[in-house]
């Protein structure tokens, strides 16, 4: 036992004791039975409208005339709280009532809605972080995959790429911007609680609400790993004698919403002709193909979500299914997915102890597409034939340097996943005495995925290899208990002052463990990956696997007091150890603080009636990250790594496997936040601003390191500094709000400048990190991209190029001034991070009728037109086909990176609309609520970018790739093209 | 009541915490071995040794070496090709006009190669003589054979860069910085001369750092010590010293030209120290893809091959030209020239560009196709003689099996012949050793000379080790390094005689400031 652990047990005792001491001034006042009636503005019953006891799990709804009788602890000083999905959240102190009757009222913001903040809830009104709360009314429509694709543009300084269009790859977040160098995962996902989640376990028709944890003071309860933010996803739950039954189904049809502008036969026919080559060689087949409409199709999905929910006054519970069959318009892309989710919660002794069970299971089978497709069908020529006459396959152009018939890949190869993910979380809480409750959460996941991927030996990907098979498993386990104490209560006159307090405990283990076999040269095909064995080469390395598992262990507090909703402060707390970390730095401590002040509520703002709500945040803190980190890189290992010969035999040598560093440790990103939030007349403009102001530090990234001494060139180590700086604002009105007609519209709007501000340290030097693989031919190893201090990440770093002369070749300016043009003359050419990124929702409401739409876009931002370069260039004809632009026939130089490619890449898209009907069923008795809806997304994209798309994803490659995240803005010359969707659904509830 | 289940509470919490597991963080690895518990056992440490051996592969198969050996030099070039295909930011232009800077990626890449091996070599050497388990004469063969490595790698730097690190511990941090050459070579010297009795005897040795490899570096560091501008006394004297040593170790010249390139080339008995390649390996840096740099596409479909081609390197017009073509079975043994006919189908082989695969000796830049105002411009995709000296099996995929020698016994014949030639004596055996050579190559003694001088030794040097990475080296030494054989390019080198060293790696300059930059590239 060493003396860390015994302060960290006696300041557990202390905070216990302390917590003993508020509890016994609570006089055991007697319990009683409360009733009342829930209206709105208008006086119309509210039916359905949760009443609970706070900081208890008691809880009742309304009746359909707005009536509700709740049994209350304690007649004097519970506070009953009344929430409906719409209307502001009220609180009501019973004082002795025995009747309370209350009005609720509509708005834009609720601010009295309960919003997930980590390991609890917090009114708007008492928040004093950065937290935005996305509900289910404002998600995205349309076909939605994950909560990322209900969030896309929806909250301000969160950014949501969606890269190519294949339906198997989930989208990339990044909060208030790039926040670190290595392996940016974006924000951490938390789903009811359980940190640490995949966003596609959870099924879109399942998540009530979502809140983004923006700023270091609402984060740093999730410390070490808090730092790229943290999104809380709320799953629906049942709701106590209520019981229904829900079918949400849609249809959606993915049509192609732009392609390559290839050219045709004719055109490759003349263009030819013009410079004078013979094509006769090829031209033979009297065909006229578009390689890219062969590729491509049109893809029909369909969703169906079924959920049963109830209970009775002490328990409830949640069952759905949802089936997701999505296909994408590359002929050989698709995922299925089955979800299942199970919840139940059962209170006994007196409604004092309570069970939660949840369990999970998610199955999909996803079908990805090789991207080396997309590189054959822009190289194909059109004047070759899909198939022959006897209809058999092309072949013709299989033996060409990236040629090849794609058609005949996509029917013959394939790259399928078959994932399982099952997890189960039980929990029990206690409520030891009024305001104090304990809880007790377990959790247990596993996901499973069995790759198997097949390249035919009679196709161009596989002929090379005589046919290849690879079959991979992976297991990835993780165990997780949390130990929580809770108090909330509060006192005084009116009970002005009111006490939130939370201590908990968390011990997480992760173990991943995987199987590799890649075998070649198949004499029978039939097979494919489900014999490997049938495969006659298998070499060294082509067997292999591993396992690794780290812990993370914690403490973690947090404090909140509020004075008559004017006064507000949050303290919290979070003491992180990782296995991962060096031996020298195990343990890390992650505080913050914030502060708000309620300016509507001071008895000088009680005459100022157009104010409703006006408060000012501040906050500051400290999060950390370990993302970059993989388990044991502050080791020194030995691993097996190729061959040496010894007396006649090749055998496993041994080697290094990293330059070790027992100091390595998570990176610090430090926050200080600022906002105000305002509600003016008669809370029908709402909104927030906020200033913030990120320092990351001990950045984790491989810094290059001289060899000797190290034995690797780069190490794992902590040493750069970076900042984010930027401003939000959202704004939220409601133009119109009457019975018939109501139109609400959101604005919301980011900026955020990044900067690298320290690469060396007194340990390791870094000057410049050259990155970026634009990967065209002929520039193997040319980069596109600076890693420097005093830039951003994105920055682009190339010859600049100022046109194309008389004699059709690049301009490269000389900057150097050497009268050579070398790579010394590249310099910074934009970048590719935007100046402003933007929302714009509007929803209508008329009579049974509802619509919307929604815009969104960034400025400012530049993206290098890949296959412009890699296929825009008149020297790959004759048997290239290329793609049409207007230099092309003038240029008489090979293509090169330079900034001649680099485009603005500002965009506004046409994310969503929507318009639905909702049919009158008060007199189907059975039928609750019908509604039957169409939407369509990416109708339109207007941009000045001359691309596939303007937007691209921003991690290229691999995500374990060192370098990933940080060449962001290049379109890939391999990319699908993205959809165009239409959905037909209905909304059914019985 | 409730006051004794809150302290309950907190008893089982108390408890909970003070069981240790609760805040262990130790890692337990499952799939490496940490390194306090490596090295236990003779088998462990052989694997320690591989890796120095494995480190040499690089030097070859990397592609680093081959173009600031052969390509600097006078031996192959890799134009750009029509599309643009290498051109690569330059770098192969850079290298064959002797434009080169600190940032020229394969001069980084050289430096990380050589310098990141010299590291392996140190950390190996630290864990096998820390050792207990090895008996004391496996140690000093082992600990001899790792240095051995290490000083050809040493060599290496010091012959591409001049003055370099001279970093021999492992546990020493702090940062080099550039020993002067003559340090260098002199460390060089002693150091092998300390390890040469200790290394292992030739037979049963192929693929190890044996003794007659020992000599031949030597050789080569005394026949090169004066075109290196270092002091050395009697340098020749000692060549033929150490050649004499070799010469008596019962190497022979393999009556068969290309029994020293063949898949089967670990036969050679002419083989003094070979980098064993295997056709089964799959790591990147393992792997020998010669035929990827060199081959066209198509050719595959001629050779009847399955591997996936990048048509790259060529061989220069005006060194292919040295050859007898008719008689010298060297030339046929080393250039694949020619039209290409698809194996199966006898077809004649077009290229995407509508033309013939006909591999020709000339390489021609495509008029108006130049980069930047230089002579630098495309050629076409068949243009130029490929390697085929190191012959390519039918089952070829990713991997050639064939071995690499880096050292063979001609190389030590003609060295001697070299310095004999160069001290002015005994020509009668100089003129004998290169006859030897030259009566392999054609067969018969028809082509032998009477005498030689330097230039035929050039030539035959030229000649016999087409492709091995000798060009630069031996134009440094012969005095030519400023022309190259490409004549017909117009692209005329620099006449710089700083260019005779190469630039210090910028990204080495990064990250250790102690590195100072050559002259003329400041």
């Amino acid at each position: 036992m060493n003396i860390k652990r015994i302060s960290l047990v006696k300041s557990f005792k202390a905070f216990a004791f302390s917590a003993l001491i508020l509890c016994a001034s609570v006089a055991y006042a007697q319990q009683g039975i409360v009733k009342g009636k829930v209206i709105d503005d208008e006086g119309i019953p509210i039916a359905g409208a949760s009443v609970i006891q706070k900081g208890t799990t008691k809880g009742t709804y309304t009746n359909v005339d707005g009536d509700y009788e709740i049994t209350v602890n304690n007649m004097k000083s519970s506070i009953l709280q009344f929430t409906f999905v719409g209307f502001n959240t009220i609180d009501e102190t019973v004082n002795g009532r025995t009747s309370i009757n209350v009005t609720m009222n509509q708005s834009v913001i609720n601010l009295g809605e309960a919003v997930a903040v980590g390991y609890g809830t917090q009114t708007r009104r008492e928040i004093t972080g950065s937290i935005a709360n996305v509900s289910e009314e404002n998600f995205n429509k349309g076909v939605t995959r994950d909560a990322a694709d209900l969030l896309q543009g929806k909250v301000a300084g969160l950014q949501i790429t969606t890269g190519s269009g294949d339906v198997t790859r989930g989208a990339q977040i990044r909060l208030r911007g790039t926040s670190t160098l290595q392996n940016d995962q974006g924000p951490m996902i938390v789903i009811d609680g359980v940190p640490g989640g995949d966003m596609s376990t959870v099924s879109p028709t399942d998540i009530a609400s979502i809140s983004v944890l923006k700023d270091a003071s609402s984060a740093a309860i999730y410390g070490s790993r808090a730092a790229g933010g943290v999104i809380l996803i709320t799953t629906k739950r049942g709701s106590g004698s209520n019981t229904q039954v829900s079918y949400n189904g849609y249809v959606t049809m993915d049509k192609v919403a732009n392609k390559p502008d290839m050219m045709n036969a004719a055109e490759w026919r003349a263009a030819n002709k013009e410079l004078g080559n013979d094509v006769s060689a090829y031209d033979s087949y009297k065909a006229d193909t578009d390689w890219f409409d062969e590729v491509l199709r049109t893809g029909v999905s369909q969703n169906h979500s079924i959920s049963l929910s109830g209970g009775t006054g002490h328990s409830n519970y949640r069952a759905s299914y949802t089936y997701l069959d999505r296909k994408g318009i590359a002929r050989d892309n698709y995922m299925k997915r089955h979800s299942f989710r199970f919840q139940v919660q059962q209170r006994a002794l007196k409604d004092k102890l309570r069970f939660g069970l949840t369990a999970s299971g998610n199955l999909s089978d996803n079908s990805r597409p090789n991207a080396t497709d997309y590189i054959l069908a822009y190289n194909m020529l059109p004047v070759y034939p899909v198939y022959n006459e006897d209809g058999s396959y092309f072949t013709g152009a299989n033996h060409n340097y990236d040629q090849g018939n794609p058609v005949q890949d996509q029917d013959q190869n394939y790259r399928k996943s078959s994932m399982s993910y099952f997890y189960g979380q039980g929990d029990i809480q206690y409520d030891i005495v009024d305001g104090l409750n304990a809880k007790i959460s377990l959790y247990k996941s596993r996901f499973m995925n069995d790759y198997r991927a097949w390249e035919d030996s009679r196709n161009v990907i596989g002929q090379g290899n005589n046919g290849a098979a690879t079959r991979r498993n992976m297991k990835w386990d993780r165990d997780l208990m949390e130990i929580t104490l809770n108090y909330d209560n509060s006192f005084g006159n009116e009970s002005q002052h009111k006490v939130e307090g939370l201590a908990g405990y968390s011990w997480e283990s992760n173990t991943y463990g995987s199987q590799y076999a890649y075998a070649t040269n198949f004499a029978v095909t039939s097979m494919g990956a489900d014999n490997i064995q049938a495969g006659n080469t298998l070499k060294i390395g082509n067997v292999t696997s591993d396992r690794n598992n780290y812990k993370l262990i914690s403490f973690y507090a947090r404090g909140h007091y509020t004075f008559r909703d004017r006064y507000m402060i949050t303290a919290m707390v979070r003491r992180d150890g990782s296995s991962k970390f060096g031996k020298n730095h195990k343990w890390g401590w992650f505080p913050s603080v914030s502060a708000a002040w309620g300016i509507s509520q001071e008895p000088f703002m009680s005459n100022v009636k157009w104010v409703n709500d006006l408060k000012l945040r501040v906050g500051y803190g400290i999060i950390g990250n370990q993302d970059g980190l993989r388990p044991y890189k502050s080791l020194e290992l030995y691993e097996p790594y190729g061959t040496y010969y010894n007396n006649g035999v090749q055998s496993t040598s041994f080697r290094i496997s990293q330059n070790a560093n027992p100091d390595l440790k998570w990176e610090e990103t430090a926050t200080f936040n600022v906002g105000l939030d305002f509600q003016f007349l008669n809370n029908r403009i709402g909104g927030t601003i906020e200033y913030y102001s990120k320092k990351t530090s001990d950045m984790l990234y491989n810094y290059s390191v001289p060899t000797p001494t190290y034995v690797y060139s780069t190490i794992a180590a902590n040493v750069g500094d970076m900042t984010n700086k930027g401003i939000e604002l959202l704004l939220n009105v409601d133009v119109i709000r009457n019975k018939m007609f109501s139109w609400n519209t959101s604005v919301n709007l980011a900026h955020n400048k990044n900067e690298i501000t320290r690469l060396s340290n007194d340990v390791y030097k870094t000057e410049r990190v050259y990155v970026g693989d634009p990967w065209i031919r002929g520039a193997s190893g040319v980069t596109s991209h600076i890693v420097e201090v005093g830039h951003p990440v994105g920055q682009f770093f190339m010859l600049k190029c100022d046109g194309i002369d008389e004699n059709g070749k690049f301009i490269i300016e000389d900057i150097k001034k050497d009268g050579q043009i070398t790579d010394d003359d590249r310099t910074y050419c934009g970048s590719a991070q935007p100046k402003l990124t933007f929302g714009w929702n509007n929803t209508f409401n008329w009579r049974n009728w509802d619509a919307s739409f929604f815009l969104r876009g960034t400025i400012g931002n530049k993206i290098l037109n890949n296959p412009k370069a890699a296929y825009g260039n008149n020297t790959y004809i004759a048997g290239c086909n290329v793609m049409k632009n207007a230099s092309l026939m003038k240029l008489r130089e090979n293509s090169r990176v330079c900034s001649y490619y680099l485009e603005d890449a500002s965009f506004v898209r046409l994310d969503n609309a929507s318009i639905g009907y909702t049919f009158n069923t008060d007199k189907i008795e059975w039928l609750k609520k019908a509604r039957v809806y169409l939407a369509v997304q990416n109708l339109f994209v207007i941009t000045g970018y001359s691309g596939l798309d303007p937007e691209v994803e921003i991690n290229r490659g691999e995500p374990s790739d060192n370098n990933a995240g940080l060449s962001p803005g290049i379109e890939p010359r391999n990319y699908m093209p993205k959809a165009r969707s239409f959905t037909f659904g209905v909304n059914l509830a019985f | 009541m409730k006051t004794n289940i809150f302290y309950n509470i907190i008893a089982v919490a108390s408890i909970f915490l003070a069981v240790s597991a609760c805040t262990n963080l130790d890692e337990d690895v499952y799939d490496k071995i940490p390194a306090d518990s490596f090295g236990s056992s003779e088998t462990e440490i052989n694997a320690l040794v591989g890796t120095a051996y494995k480190t040499m592969k690089n030097y070859f198969a990397d592609g680093n070496f081959m173009a600031l050996d052969d390509m600097a030099g006078s031996c192959t070039v890799t134009p750009t090709r029509k599309g643009g295909d290498w051109y690569d930011g330059g770098q192969y232009r850079e290298i064959y006009m002797h434009t080169y800077t600190p940032q020229t990626s394969c001069i980084k890449g050289a430096w990380g190669n050589a310098s990141s091996a010299i590291g392996t070599c140190n950390a190996n050497l630290a864990v096998v003589e820390k050792s207990t388990i090895l008996s004391a004469s496996d140690k000093t063969q082992k600990t001899a054979e790792i240095r051995a490595v290490r000083a050809f790698w040493l060599y290496k730097m010091m012959d591409e860069w001049g003055d370099v690190p001279l970093v021999t511990d492992y546990s020493d941090q702090t940062l080099p910085s550039r020993h002067p050459r003559q340090e260098v070579f002199d460390w060089l010297i002693s150091e092998i001369n300390s390890i040469l009795p200790n290394l292992p005897d030739r037979d049963g040795s192929y693929g190890k750092f044996t003794k007659g490899a020992g000599y031949t570096l030597l050789s080569v560091l005394y026949l090169n010590a004066d075109a290196w501008g270092l002091k050395c006394d009697h340098p020749y004297q000692k060549v033929i010293e150490c050649c004499d040593k070799v010469i008596n170790m019962g190497y022979v010249l393999e009556p068969d030209y290309a029994t020293n390139f063949s898949a089967n080339n670990e036969n050679s008995n002419e083989a003094i120290f070979a980098i064993p390649f295997s056709n089964t390996d799959t790591d990147k840096d393992n792997r020998c893809q010669l035929m990827n740099r060199t081959l066209h596409y198509k050719d595959k479909y001629a050779l009847g091959i399955s591997a996936s081609t990048w048509n790259g390197v060529c061989t220069q017009p005006d060194y292919v030209r040295l050859y007898d073509q008719e008689n010298d079975v060297r030339f046929k043994d080393t250039f694949l020239i020619g039209q290409m006919y698809d194996i199966t189908t006898g077809a004649e082989i077009i290229t995407d560009h509508g033309r013939p695969l006909n591999h020709t000796i000339d390489v021609s830049m495509i008029e108006g196709t130049e980069y930047d105002g230089t002579a630098w411009g495309a050629v076409n995709q068949e243009d130029g003689a490929r390697c085929i000296k190191w012959p390519f099996e039918n089952d070829l995929v990713d991997a050639m099996g064939n071995d690499f020698h880096l050292f063979r016994y001609a190389e030590v014949l003609l060295m001697k012949a070299e310095a004999l030639v160069r001290m002015g004596q005994d020509n009668a055996t100089a003129t004998q050793l290169v006859n030897t050579i030259r009566k392999r190559a054609f067969g018969n003694s028809n082509h032998n000379y009477s005498s030689v001088g330097l230039p035929e030794i050039q030539l035959e040097r030229r000649l016999e080790f087409a492709w091995e990475l000798k060009s630069r080296q031996d134009d440094i030494r012969f005095g030519c390094y400023e022309k190259g054989m490409w004549s017909a390019s117009r692209c005329d080198r620099s006449t710089d005689s700083y260019r005779r060293l190469f630039p210090v790696s910028q990204d080495a300059i990064n990250t250790n400031q102690n590195l100072s930059q050559n002259d003329g590239y400041k």
